[in-house]
């Protein structure tokens, strides 16, 4: 009988427990969504409006922020267009090089793997100057410094990584007696990745893709560095927009919302991967 | 000629013993690793055992020693750069992780609630931290920003905030806190729902209350994932920058440089490549044995479970 009362307490502690957390996630959902909406609000206000010295939900809304950043006095289309350039060369260069590797990575008892996944791991750890610095003196004696391949080649420092290690666990996960079927059917080596392994891989390959491209698109620190003028992309040309005459307020928002939204809607459909490509395959989404 | 294939396929798959031949297909990740990664890396090296200054024509790049090294580590600015990196990781860690772990507690057994907040949850995290540095800077502008008008009208804080000297450091820590406990709350409500249903039902059945199930079965089996966790989040908050550079340019002062802030400084503003090539060499130092503590920690674990 008193395991019977002990259950039902139990199971009223559990519908409170229940509602006092439905409660923390939705304000916990509310802080990480206002600010940013704030910022995209803002990107839709003139200059009165920005500066107005009380919150209020009712403005009158104006593209001019979108029109003064990416018109042709503005300069963005072209930062824009870098930005475009750089992320989509950078993954497909990942791809090239990263997807094989993987593989046999995945399929194969490589010797020293151990170091090599060290040795990249330390690549993603160490302080983001400590990566770029190396790099600028060395694209300095290359002569390309402050172009756009330059900053291709230093992207792939944190993306081969990650699609290294998402297309591993990936590859992990599809059953090697597929491969040996095909070999038995008479396939080569090379025959059994390009016919066999990677139309399977192909959805796979694309969500990673999509994340490498986000990555790539995000950062800021080596474009900034390693860019210049030349190959400034939409994030490293944020400072250019804080000056000592003052900060153009309406035009960073508008750019704050072209870089972000995308991202966004990218994400929800790649959470899966996220998990797994935030964390370098350790956990599965 | 097949049967060549065959054979070789099953000693590679076979993985009974490490060999050279999965390094057929790596030669491309080699080449660019070597391209992207150890040149660049050997040329700072040797830089940072010479007198090089890219603006001050006195520098005459000879070979002098450790001095760079000797600098660094008497040099106040430096110290302080890393006293602060320190600050911001043994606030914001413990925070993000009993906030995250909070909420993820709660996605993982509400499977709607978790459905429609979790992609709003991740925001912060997916977003460019560049971007996240300009909310952080326009919502704390004291005269038009959205939490600087709500703390002045509350009366808390009444001038700019990330002007001063005594609260710019914390505004670092909570953009961070805010831009980063999404990514606690994705990994553990992944963690949380990939974990094996059988020690659960068996604690139902012995009776075992959910704060039990939790302390004694739920935490033992996500200490992998907590390791990987606090590795990331270690890591990550040693290497802050860009809202650091868009909030506060590291200042007033120099209250809000870390360590990876400073390195930028002295290489990029001051163009003093030697002596900042010695600093490079020392943060990435110290992110090696943090890495290789993990990494045992880690591989100490999963040899101790098998």
């Amino acid at each position: 009988m008193t395991t019977e009362k002990q259950k039902k307490n139990d199971k009223k502690n559990l519908k409170l427990i229940n509602i006092i957390g439905t409660i923390l996630v939705i304000i916990v959902a509310l802080i990480s969504v206002i600010p940013f909406l704030w910022i995209v609000m803002s990107a839709f206000k003139d200059r009165m409006d920005i500066m107005s010295p009380t919150i209020s939900l009712f403005f009158k809304p104006t593209l001019a922020n979108f029109k003064d950043a990416f018109g042709s006095s503005g300069g963005f289309s072209i930062y824009l267009r870098n930005s475009l350039i750089i992320g989509i060369a950078n993954v497909i260069l990942c791809l090239i090089t990263g997807v094989p590797a993987a593989y046999s990575f995945s399929r194969y008892y490589i010797l020293g793997a151990k170091h090599l996944y060290f040795y990249i791991l330390t690549t993603r750890m160490c302080p983001g100057v400590a990566v770029a610095l190396p790099l600028y003196i060395w694209f300095k004696n290359l002569n390309i410094l402050g172009t756009i391949p330059g900053v291709i080649l230093a992207h792939t420092t944190f993306n081969l990584a990650l699609v290294i290690y998402l297309m591993k666990s990936l590859f992990d996960a599809i059953p090697k007696e597929i491969d040996r079927a095909a070999l038995v059917d008479g396939y080569s080596e090379w025959q059994v990745f390009t016919k066999v392994i990677l139309p399977i891989a192909k959805p796979a390959i694309a969500s990673t893709a999509f994340l490498a491209f986000i990555y790539s698109w995000n950062e800021f620190l080596f474009a900034l560095i390693l860019g210049g003028r030349a190959a400034r992309t939409l994030p490293s040309a944020f400072p250019g927009l804080v000056t000592a005459l003052g900060t153009y307020w309406g035009q960073l928002c508008a750019v704050s919302a072209v870089v972000a939204i995308p991202v966004i809607l990218m994400a929800v459909f790649l959470q899966r991967y996220l998990v797994q490509g935030l964390t370098l395959g350790a956990v599965k989404g | 000629m097949s049967d060549r294939y065959i054979n070789d396929a099953q000693i590679g798959f076979g993985l009974r013993k490490a060999s050279w031949k999965g390094y057929k297909w790596f030669w491309p990740t080699i080449i660019l690793l070597i391209l992207v990664s150890l040149i660049p890396w050997l040329i700072m090296g040797s830089y940072s055992f010479r007198n090089i200054n890219y603006i001050d024509p006195s520098a005459t790049r000879e070979f002098i020693g450790l001095d760079n090294y000797r600098t660094a580590l008497h040099d106040s600015e430096f110290i302080n750069s890393i006293w602060l990196t320190a600050k911001i990781i043994l606030i914001c860690l413990p925070i993000e992780f009993l906030l995250g772990f909070l909420v993820s507690l709660c996605l993982s057994s509400q499977m709607t609630l978790k459905k429609w907040t979790l992609p709003i949850i991740l925001i912060p995290m997916i977003i460019s931290p560049i971007v996240v540095g300009l909310i952080g800077h326009l919502t704390l502008n004291p005269d038009f920003g959205l939490i600087g008008i709500t703390l002045r009208n509350l009366g808390i804080i009444k001038g700019s905030i990330l002007g001063n000297p005594k609260l710019a450091p914390f505004t670092i820590m909570a953009i961070d806190i805010w831009q980063y406990t999404p990514f606690i709350i994705l990994i553990f409500t992944a963690g949380l729902l990939s974990l094996p249903k059988e020690p659960f039902e068996a604690s139902a059945v012995d009776g075992a209350s959910s704060w039990q199930t939790l302390w004694n079965i739920k935490l033992p089996l996500l200490k992998p994932i907590f390791v990987i966790a606090i590795l990331l989040r270690f890591t990550d908050l040693f290497k802050i920058f860009d809202t650091i550079l868009i909030m506060t340019g590291g200042g007033p002062g120099s209250t809000t440089e870390n360590s990876n802030f400073f390195a930028y400084k002295i290489n990029f503003k001051y163009w003093n490549l030697g002596y900042g090539s010695a600093v490079v060499m020392l943060l990435y130092i110290v992110s090696f044995l943090v890495c290789l503590i993990f990494v045992k920690m880690v591989t100490s674990k999963n040899e101790a479970m098998q």
